[in-house]
């Protein structure tokens, strides 16, 4: 199937392979290098599932653990091979996906092969998890622990979620990384690595022909093993309404989140694309609030709003450095309680809707880009990759206004602050 | 991929580069500034001043109000040090006319808007107005406070501090606090008034089609200032030193960060660049596969290196307690590459993996910009294809020799606690 952006008329070719692999090529000859994505609905929230009659909890940071080892094979590591093609590749553990990606201008259809290859063929040893063990350590200590803007996101997670794996860090903590064995690897590669789960796209200076033909010869006919993800139980209220830590920070750093109901598929990207206008327009930096609040000394230039949603969790959040951050919490309740009230304003909404549709059209303008953005779709089982810029001109004031009702509720927020210590 | 280059007034030159395959317009002005203790953080403050509000979008908010209806057109300023100069830039970016939904005319819009903030900016009685100053140094002053929260660009910054000691290189990039504290909003409208005038300007422009309107708006722009440049060389080598100097610092906190600063006096520019990625930035790189993964002593361990000052720096997260066995592995891996004893085919890889940044450099026309600009700053012209050929050009003799040059000159260490850190 072909699929066409009616606004930039960029295209692509989306098949299902005979093995259930969802691929996606968006020819782009002008380019100089070509992107590949090879994805899979397997992140850190992932926690607990059953398979083959089996269910299998896994400690935190379980998927970041088998991004690391997956490039690991008996011969060596992928790593080296795609250097020696001369491919610029790396992998991303999210909250609901990992995702192996490499670009390349020459050597393609090799480092594509290699892609496919190691992703499929698991390799683990408990020497080589005892050797990664200690550079994952340092990774979440750089990162986690020694990182007041990392620091804060996940306290405002704690603060927020009684129960939901969101409130982990993806990479887990220096124990849990400790009970991973090559078991538990093989387990989950086996229960969420299958081909069907797998998502692959390409973009740039290469053929739809060449991916599938290279496809049809690396992707692995392997029986079904299938695994479901066990719900994740979470309490529509916020845990704790207020937490605190202290850092070696020069100011108090804060977030403000706001928790409400999840939702799936297409609706979870018109919820998204709404919230973050709306919070654009309550809080963003052409809102009178937001200059109000720079002008009184309030906030500094690090103030940022922003719209973190996944299909089990949907959070809408602000955050950045006050030395009082509670009145910031304040007073940007009272700026949702005065907008709720007066209603939101044509104008300025069609205005940060014309910003929306001008950062979308901009953004995906390279093979990476675009690998990335349709990846993104496939695996929020989207049926586009072009759907931001079709949905836009589709929302409304009144949907805008329904989502302040609902998801910005003063009964649903939880304050995180690290102070100086 | 068209490149041309005029010159639009005295020292102002403007390189239009046209490419159909990008649907926005980039435009970033460059102007080339001597680095001092007392005018850096006018010039930090110069990137926010000048980019939100103008005289005509004085009221707060107002100009980003207008950014958001073209479409998300942006305009930020920013500050790139480069040997012992800076590299005062703002960058405007905007949707292609042809993809408004409403045909406004958006490139017009957004060459007014650009020329008003840079040659009308908001100003009462010849200084900044003094509510927008007094907020946009606030913020300068919350920013140079908080260079402590990002431990990783903080243990750079004290590193270049004792390597660059006494150079204009060592200057904080945003300046320091009691300068930033004594600057008025006069002295900002001032200094801005003498840049306008004498600092050497390079306006570099991609863009999807032919845009007369913009050498146009320029051109006029620059036609009202009497120009008289005053060169400013972005090349200052430091100079050797006769022993390795070596500064601890301790801070609350999990990792220990060490920056090792090696300097070199004469070496081939291309070997360099070779021997940078031969340490960092592949899979196959000496340092991520010896002191990553085969020794294990930290997560990260990078390599960069600054023609301008003949400096490479390598920069380590590592486990408290192991900083000088890190210290020691890396400095091992520059004497294995200055006796050839490298793999055999790390070179080629390297060579590869540099024509790869090269060509996915040219596959946005943010990445065109930027090494359009990198090689202005050289005083070499923006030239992909002589760039690779001058690549190709290297031995592994010559990366060795290069390697050979180096002497660490001096050691930042940032210490955590040993204790083993937090765990949940």
């Amino acid at each position: 199937m072909i699929i066409t952006d009616p606004v930039t008329g960029d295209s692509c070719l989306l098949v299902t392979h005979e093995s259930g692999m969802r691929i996606c090529v968006a020819e782009q000859p002008g380019f100089h290098t070509a992107s590949a994505q090879l994805g899979v609905r397997f992140g850190s929230v992932h926690r607990r599932f059953s398979a083959d009659g089996q269910t299998v909890t896994l400690p935190a940071g379980t998927a970041h653990f088998l991004e690391h080892k997956l490039y690991e094979n008996a011969d060596g590591d992928a790593v080296t091979q795609f250097a020696r093609l001369g491919a610029s590749d790396n992998a991303y553990t999210a909250f609901d996906r990992t995702v192996y990606y490499f670009s390349a201008q020459q050597h393609f259809a090799e480092a594509l092969t290699l892609l496919l290859d190691f992703v499929q063929n698991p390799y683990f040893t408990e020497r080589s998890l005892e050797k990664e063990r200690p550079i994952i350590a340092q990774e979440i200590c750089e990162y986690s622990l020694d990182s007041p803007d990392d620091r804060i996101f996940f306290l405002l997670m704690e603060g927020l979620f009684h129960r939901h794996p969101v409130r982990c860090d993806v990479a887990g903590t220096l124990d849990s990384i400790g009970q991973i064995t090559p078991e538990l690897l093989y387990q989950c590669h086996r229960a969420f690595y299958q081909p069907s789960d797998l998502v692959l796209c390409c973009a740039g200076s290469v053929t739809a022909g060449e991916v599938l033909e290279i496809a049809g010869r690396a992707v692995k006919r392997r029986p079904p093993v299938k695994a479901v993800p066990e719900p994740i139980p979470e309490p529509e209220t916020v845990r704790v309404p207020e937490l605190r830590e202290q850092m070696t920070v020069s100011k108090p750093q804060f977030a403000a989140g706001f928790k409400s109901p999840p939702v799936t598929g297409e609706a979870l990207l018109r919820q998204t694309l709404l919230g973050e206008l709306v919070l654009d327009y309550i809080a963003g930096q052409s809102s009178p609030f937001c200059q109000r609040l720079l002008s009184e000394g309030l906030i500094n230039d690090t103030f940022s709003v922003s719209a973190f949603t996944g299909e089990s969790w949907f959070v809408l959040m602000a955050e950045g450095e006050s030395d009082t951050p509670e009145r910031v919490r304040d007073e940007l309740l009272r700026e949702i309680t005065l907008v709720a009230r007066e209603g939101i304003d044509p104008e300025r909404f069609a205005a940060l809707k014309r910003a929306a549709y001008g950062d979308a059209v901009l953004s995906v303008n390279s093979p990476a880009a675009s690998a990335e953005a349709m990846t993104d779709a496939l695996i929020r089982r989207l049926p586009s990759p072009y759907l931001v810029t079709a949905l836009l001109p589709s929302l409304t004031v009144r949907e805008a206004e329904t989502l302040i009702a609902e998801r910005l509720r003063p009964d649903r927020v939880c304050l995180a602050v690290i102070e100086p210590g | 991929m068209q490149i041309r280059t005029s010159e639009i007034a005295g020292g102002v030159r403007c390189t239009e580069i046209l490419d159909s395959r990008f649907r926005g317009c980039l435009l970033t002005l460059h102007f080339a500034l001597p680095r001092e203790e007392k005018t850096a953080p006018v010039h930090a403050l110069l990137t926010d001043l000048l980019t939100g509000s103008s005289a005509d979008y004085p009221a707060p908010g107002a100009l980003n109000e207008k950014l958001d209806s073209l479409y998300a057109a942006d305009f930020p300023g920013s500050l790139t040090l480069c040997g012992d100069a800076a590299d005062l830039y703002f960058s405007a970016s905007w949707l292609d006319d042809a993809y408004a939904l409403n045909g406004e005319p958006l490139t017009d819009e957004v060459l007014s808007l650009v020329t008003g903030c840079l040659f009308r900016p908001h100003l009462k009685d010849g200084a900044f107005d003094a509510e927008r100053f007094r907020i946009c140094r606030q913020n300068l002053l919350d920013d140079i406070d908080a260079a402590v929260n990002d431990k990783r660009a903080y243990a750079l910054r004290r590193a270049a501090e004792t390597a660059f000691a006494g150079e204009p290189a060592s200057i904080p990039p945003q300046g320091t606090r009691p300068f930033a504290e004594s600057v008025t909003a006069a002295d900002c409208a001032a200094l801005w008034q003498e840049i306008l005038r004498t600092a050497p300007v390079d306006l570099i422009a991609v863009l999807p089609q032919e845009k007369p309107l913009l050498m146009q708006r320029l051109t006029e722009a620059f036609s009202g200032i009497r120009r008289e440049t005053r060169p400013v060389s972005f090349s200052a080598p430091s100079p050797p030193r006769v022993q390795t100097e070596y500064r601890t610092e301790e801070m609350d906190m999990i990792q220990s960060r060490i920056v090792m600063t090696y300097l070199y006096d004469r070496a081939d520019r291309m070997a360099m660049t070779l021997l940078c990625r031969m340490l960092s930035g592949t899979g196959s790189s000496l340092l991520f596969a010896n002191v990553r993964e085969k020794e294990g002593l930290c997560y990260d361990c990078s390599a960069s290196f600054s023609a301008a000052k003949h400096a490479l720096v390598i920069e380590c997260g590592v486990r408290p307690g192991m900083e000088q066995a890190a210290e020691a592995a890396i400095d091992a891996q520059i004497a294995a590459v200055r006796q050839g004893a490298f793999p055999a085919e790390l070179p080629e890889e390297c060579r590869l993996a540099e024509a790869f940044s090269a060509a996915a450099a040219q596959d946005s026309s943010g990445g065109i910009a930027r090494a359009a600009a990198a090689c202005h700053r050289a005083g070499l012209a923006y030239d992909p294809a002589e760039w690779l050929r001058q690549l190709n050009s290297v031995t592994p003799a010559q990366i060795a020799e290069a390697a050979g040059k180096l002497r660490l000159a001096s050691v930042f260490r940032l210490c955590g606690r040993e204790e083993g850190g937090r765990a949940d």
